[in-house]
C-alpha cells in the first residue's frame, strides 16, 4: 500500500505494511511469527479503540450538525413568515400612501377648478353676457344654456386637472425611488 | 527546546506548549482542512518533549468544536503523552466542556476510556 506521510493514519499504514512484509518472508521461525502476531494484535486493538472513539465522535458531530441544520431551517421559516408579514404591511402602507396622494391631488385639483369656475363666471358675466344681450336680446334660455354648459365643463376640467397632477406626482415619486435610473 | 505558541483561528485552535513549565494547552476550534499538517509539528514537539519532560506535565483541552480527523490527532497526541508515565513522570489532562455541552463531555469520556492517562472532565 502506498504510504501518504500526510495522512492521519500514517502509523497504522506503516503497521499494515510491516505485517505484509513479514507475511511475504519465507522460512521464518514460529517464535518470530508469534512475536509479530502479538505486535499486530496490539496495533489492531489500538486501531479498534480509535475506530470506536472516532465513530462515536463522528456520530455526535453529525447529530450536532443536524441540530444546527434544524435550527437554521426553523429560523428560516420564521424569517419567511416575518417577511410575508412585512410584505403585507408594505402593501398596506403603499395603498395608504397612494390614497393620501390621491386625496392631496384631489384637494389641489378642486382648488384649481374652483379658481377656474370663478374665472369662467367672471368671463361669462363680463364678456359673454353682453354678446348674448346683443345677438339674442337677453334670451333667458340661451343665457341659461351657455352658463349651464360652462358649469357642466367644470367636471371634465376637474377630472383632467386631477389626472395631470396625479401623473406629475407619480413621475416625481419614481424619480425619488430610482435616482440613478435615468443615467 | 523551543516553546510553541500558535494564535487560534476560525479553523485551528490556539496552541500553547511550554516545555519549561510542562504546560500544554489546546483551545478553540479544531476544524483544519488538513489536520495532519497542522498537528504534525505538535506531534514532533511532543516526541522531543517526552524525552526530557518536567516532573509534572499539565495538559488542557479547552475545545469548542473539533472535526473527525482532529479527534484522531487528539488520540495520537494523548497516546504520545502516555509515554510520560512509562518514563516515570506524571501527567494530568484536563478536558474542559461547557455546561450543557453533552457532546464535548461524552467525547472527553471516550478519550478517558481509551487512554491510559489521568484525564479529568472539567465543566467550565
Amino acid at each position: 500500500m502506498q504510504q501518504d506521510p500526510r495522512h492521519v493514519f500514517e502509523k497504522e499504514v506503516q503497521a499494515l505494511n510491516h505485517a505484509k512484509t513479514v507475511l511475504r518472508e519465507k522460512n521464518q521461525s514460529l517464535e518470530k511469527l508469534a512475536k509479530e502476531y502479538e505486535i499486530l494484535s496490539k496495533d489492531y486493538e489500538k486501531l479498534l479503540g480509535d475506530a470506536r472513539v472516532i465513530t462515536n465522535i463522528s456520530d455526535r458531530l453529525q447529530n450536532r450538525l443536524n441540530r444546527a441544520n434544524d435550527s437554521l431551517n426553523r429560523a428560516n421559516e420564521e424569517l419567511s413568515v416575518r417577511a410575508d408579514v412585512i410584505r403585507k404591511k408594505n402593501e398596506q402602507l403603499q395603498a395608504t400612501i397612494d390614497e393620501l396622494t390621491k386625496a392631496k391631488v384631489s384637494k389641489k385639483a378642486t382648488t384649481i377648478v374652483l379658481i377656474a369656475a370663478v374665472l369662467l363666471f367672471l368671463i361669462s358675466e363680463v364678456f359673454l353676457e353682453p354678446i348674448v344681450d346683443q345677438y339674442f336680446h337677453d334670451d333667458f334660455l340661451i343665457n341659461i344654456s351657455i352658463k349651464g354648459s360652462i358649469a357642466l365643463l367644470l367636471k371634465p376640467i376637474d377630472y383632467l386637472v386631477e389626472w395631470f397632477l396625479l401623473r406629475d406626482t407619480m413621475r416625481k415619486t419614481k424619480k425619488i425611488e430610482a435616482p440613478g435610473a435615468g443615467n | 527546546m523551543e516553546n510553541i505558541f500558535l494564535e487560534g483561528t476560525d479553523r485551528t485552535p490556539q496552541i500553547e506548549f511550554n516545555a519549561n513549565k510542562g504546560v500544554l494547552t489546546i483551545s478553540g476550534r479544531s476544524i483544519p482542512e488538513n489536520s495532519i499538517s497542522f498537528y504534525k509539528p505538535l506531534f514532533d514537539w511532543i516526541d522531543t518533549y517526552v524525552e526530557t519532560p518536567t516532573p509534572l506535565t499539565e495538559v488542557s483541552f479547552n475545545l469548542e468544536y473539533f472535526n473527525t480527523s482532529s479527534s484522531k490527532c487528539i488520540l495520537d497526541m494523548l497516546r504520545k503523552l502516555e509515554r510520560l508515565a512509562e518514563n516515570g513522570k506524571e501527567a494530568s489532562v484536563n478536558w474542559f466542556f461547557d455546561e450543557g455541552d453533552e457532546d464535548m463531555e461524552e467525547s472527553g469520556n471516550d478519550f478517558k476510556s481509551l487512554i491510559n492517562l489521568d484525564i479529568h472532565l472539567v465543566m467550565k
